[in-house]
């Protein structure tokens, strides 16, 4: 039997999120009471993680409806970071469904039989389970 | 019986997550891919089933996106 499925991901799980930017090597700050995010000329605002690009900080804020956003002046990243908005939230989506898929296979029960990253980054994972 | 069961889980540079389960028929296989469509968010938007579905050896696939 076959399907297929499309799933529109949202960043839910925080220890997921802390890991991904662990393995992106991106410094960051975490406090459910909130961290401070350096914005445009100083200009500052709250949110549950700070990741450090350097002068500006990118904000992890939680959603009413229990999901994780970015907030950043993303020109100021972009110029002094040197990545667009687009290109960080790729890289962060990557990483957090890596962590997350990682985990969730775990959790089930799956070993991870193999991991192969292809030159344009792509990452393949095969699982397996007896059950 | 224990069964052997096998995910083939791509993510992509733009975090787009696409699952494959490797199963026989008579296996509860779409079960398989729900684990992680409820990590990734469990926001569901199209799920069909293919012309393969009466086929003796089949695959079942899974894309998950992760669009923040």
């Amino acid at each position: 039997m076959s399907h297929f499925t499309t799933v529109a991901t949202k960043i839910t799980n925080i220890q997921c999120l802390l890991k991904a930017l662990d393995q992106l090597k991106w410094k960051y700050t975490h406090a459910e009471d909130g961290v401070t995010v350096r914005g445009w000329r100083g200009q500052t605002s709250l949110a549950e993680v700070s990741i450090n690009m350097g002068r500006y900080d990118i904000g992890v804020v939680k959603n009413e409806d229990g999901t994780y956003g970015l907030q950043a002046d993303w020109w100021g990243v972009e110029t002094t970071f040197g990545k667009t908005e687009q290109e960080v939230v790729d890289e962060i989506n990557k990483a957090y469904a890596y962590q997350v898929v990682v985990a969730a296979c775990e959790e089930q029960g799956y070993r991870i039989e193999e991991q192969v990253q292809g030159e344009d980054g792509t990452i393949k994972l095969s699982v397996s389970k007896w059950g | 019986m224990a069964q052997r069961r096998e995910l083939e889980i791509t993510i992509t540079p733009s975090g787009e997550v696409k699952v494959q389960v490797k199963c026989v028929p008579g296996q509860a296989c779409v079960e398989e891919t729900k684990f992680l469509e409820e990590a990734l968010g469990n926001n569901v938007k199209d799920r069909q089933l293919t012309s393969d579905y009466y086929q003796p050896s089949v695959s079942n696939t899974g894309d998950v996106y992760n669009r923040g």
